[in-house]
């Protein structure tokens, strides 16, 4: 593990089982890492997995199997109080402000709490409590009010100071502006960059969102099914991608301007996704891609090439955003 | 291409008639105010709002959580009465007034001659009847004398026609047994069931993924397609981008600016719809960073004198704190609600 990665990621695994009914392979084999200071992303639809990579990123569940690797240390068997002194390292912000936050507790006492877990909660702390609150432009007036009294993304500022209370190297962004009107989501992203800029964080950005995937992520993996079907870096993926899955998602992101409308290929991601519960045989995707072989139901492709950019795919076939979308999308 | 949807050519008490020429508007709405009681007196949701729907056209409505454009739809089809609101003005389907319109009425447009597809499909369905049954009620409120194997055609062919798969199994099915794709198509489906003329879809992509968005983006065309109109609200201008003809963008409970959708985005005429486009990244268009637009919107309890804009807006002047400005005509069917629209254009 190189001395700036923070996070490592070896062939994760999640399953999930009701009762006794069939499993849900959630995750599947995913591995990845995160360096200082980076924001790799995760993209992909409902249930392709990104958010259980997520929990399973920030020891909020346990994997089925693989590793998870914070700072050089094996984390994936620790117990909750071996974590503990690790917590800090990775922080998470999730979507839905609203069950994030206690309501009965005020701003301020939302910041300071993780600190008090930690047992760092001093009279001195106080005042970083404020400053806290400050650096996500939340001023003085906000810190003795409570979050029913915040707009949405005022409470997502009020995630963010609580997450970065521990001086995080690396936060888990699930879904963090999905939620947010257009004028609010760009004041958030901007304060995600600045963040980043001014203290070296890493981001795991898990997102449904091409666009603010493209405009946030130095890297990023696209699931699908519970595995990475293509990753590699934003400038890679975005300006030359090969899955046709990846084409699927692209070419369904509305264009830019109606005189872009039609002068795509169309629709190329077929129907919905396969029932996680029983995967096709062989490439996972297949029942969905418009280039899919009678061959690709015998063997299941594996991400070959450099890690700047790899598909897993037996046919993959770069192509430009404006073949995808058309000359304006 | 017929002049009208086929199932509004003769629905008496209406008076939507299959004589709507092209040019003729669907809905009328005209100076609509809708008054919320608040802790401080009545306050204005939506405060003056006027707009046509015409005839085969996807109008969108656009602006941000607050701004009234849900209020609106749902002021029109009359769901927003109740003993704290008060609602003035008029909206016209045909001859009929909507506002004025007693709850018989309204039921009557409502499925009919107006098709509803919400944010949230469960909003429509019901989930302890199947998916079958809730068509067949759809069809039977507006037509006593279907027999029973038309509407069972009529259903199989509503899911059909919306890309479910397998629609007769469908038909014995609950929502909750549907992924939330198919979930909201067979909402669709039944707002689309008994060919209405205007369709209302109030964030019917919202919740969805990216795929699934394209394939009701696509359902809506179709449905224009086979002559409906369709007004669209949503608070994504790239949906808009993608269907809209016309788009009114909305911004503390008034329409700031309104015109087809291609003006609107290459001569924007607006600071807010200027600021609402800068919000946005971009596939194609990498940039830095977002320009947006700084602060919030602003509470019904709490409107800024003048333009409700103006404290957040990088071109505001004192004007702009003390008169509220009106929507005036910027070019072909092109209207800006701004007293300094011309330094955009600079």
């Amino acid at each position: 593990m190189a001395e700036s990665e923070i996070l490592e990621v070896q062939d994760l695994t999640k399953d999930f089982r009701r009762g006794r009914g069939p499993v849900t392979r959630a995750v599947r084999g995913v591995s990845f890492t995160v360096r200082q200071g980076e924001t790799l992303a995760v993209v992909g639809e409902s249930g392709c997995g990104k958010s259980t990579t997520a929990r399973l990123v920030a020891r909020l569940m346990q994997p089925t199997s693989g590793r998870v690797i914070y700072d050089g240390v094996d984390v994936t068997r620790y117990s909750t109080r071996r974590m503990r002194p690790l917590r800090p390292l990775v922080q998470m912000v999730f979507q839905d402000s609203w069950s994030a936050l206690d309501p009965r507790m005020t701003c301020r006492d939302i910041v300071a709490e993780p600190l008090r877990v930690q047992g760092r909660y001093g009279r001195a702390e106080r005042g970083r409590v404020d400053e806290l609150l400050a650096r996500v432009g939340l001023d003085g007036r906000y810190g003795d009010r409570t979050p029913a009294t915040l707009s949405g993304g005022q409470r997502q500022r009020l995630s963010i100071a609580r997450a970065l209370a521990l001086e995080p190297r690396l936060l888990v962004l699930d879904e963090p502006v999905s939620a947010l009107d257009a004028s609010i989501q760009a004041q958030i992203l901007t304060l995600f960059q600045d963040l980043q800029r001014d203290l070296g964080i890493a981001y795991l950005f898990i997102s449904h969102d091409l666009a603010v995937v493209r405009h946030l992520a130095d890297r990023l993996l696209v699931m699908y099914l519970g595995q990475v079907v293509e990753e590699g870096t934003g400038d890679a993926v975005f300006g030359a991608p090969r899955h046709p899955y990846t084409h699927g998602l692209l070419s369904a992101v509305p264009v830019d301007h109606p005189s872009a409308r039609g002068q795509g290929p169309g629709r190329l991601a077929i129907g919905e996704p396969a029932d996680p519960t029983n995967p096709p045989s062989g490439c996972v995707y297949r029942t969905r891609c418009y280039r899919a072989a009678d061959s690709c139901a015998e063997t299941a492709p594996v991400l070959l090439g450099p890690a700047e950019h790899r598909e897993a795919c037996a046919f993959p076939q770069a192509r430009s955003l404006v073949e995808l979308r058309g000359p304006a999308g | 291409m017929t002049a009208a949807p086929p199932a509004t050519t003769t629905e008496p008490g209406t008076g939507i008639s299959s004589s709507s020429s092209a040019s003729k508007n669907l809905l009328s709405v005209s100076d609509l105010t809708v008054l919320f009681d608040t802790p401080v007196g009545p306050r204005a949701a939506v405060d003056g709002v006027s707009f046509d729907v015409r005839d085969r056209e996807i109008l969108g409505l656009v602006g941000e959580s607050g701004s009234g454009k849900s209020v609106t739809l749902s002021s029109i089809m009359g769901l927003t009465r109740s003993d704290s609101a008060r609602i003035e003005g008029s909206a016209r389907l045909g001859d009929t007034e909507l506002i004025s319109a007693d709850e018989s009425t309204l039921r009557r447009i409502r499925g009919k001659d107006v098709g509803m597809v919400f944010q949230n499909p469960m909003t429509a369905l019901n989930p302890v009847r199947t998916v079958g049954a809730q068509l067949a009620d759809a069809i039977r409120l507006h037509d006593r004398t279907v027999s029973r194997a038309e509407i069972r055609e009529r259903s199989r062919d509503a899911l059909a026609d919306v890309g479910v798969p397998a629609p007769q199994m469908r038909l014995g099915q609950y929502a909750h047994e549907l992924s939330g794709g198919l979930q909201q198509r067979v909402a669709i489906a039944m707002a689309l069931i008994n060919a209405p003329g205007l369709v209302i879809a109030d964030e019917p992509t919202t919740a969805l993924d990216v795929t699934v968005q394209a394939q009701v983006l696509d359902l809506l065309l179709a449905a224009r397609e086979r002559g409906a109109s369709v007004v669209v609200v949503t608070h994504d201008l790239g949906v808009l981008a993608e269907v809209a003809d016309r788009v009114a963008v909305m911004y503390a409970g008034r329409i700031v600016e309104i015109g087809p959708v291609a003006d609107v985005i290459d001569h924007v005429a607006h600071p807010y719809t200027a600021g609402l486009r800068a919000s946005l990244p971009r596939l194609g268009t990498r940039m830095e960073r977002l320009t947006g637009i700084g602060g919030a919107p602003p509470l019904l309890v709490d409107r800024p004198t003048g333009c409700a804009f103006h404290p957040r807006c990088a071109h505001t002047e004192t004007v702009c704190t003390t008169d509220r400005p009106e929507l005036r005509p910027v070019g072909d069917a092109h209207a800006s609600a701004c007293h300094r629209w011309e330094v955009l254009h600079g």
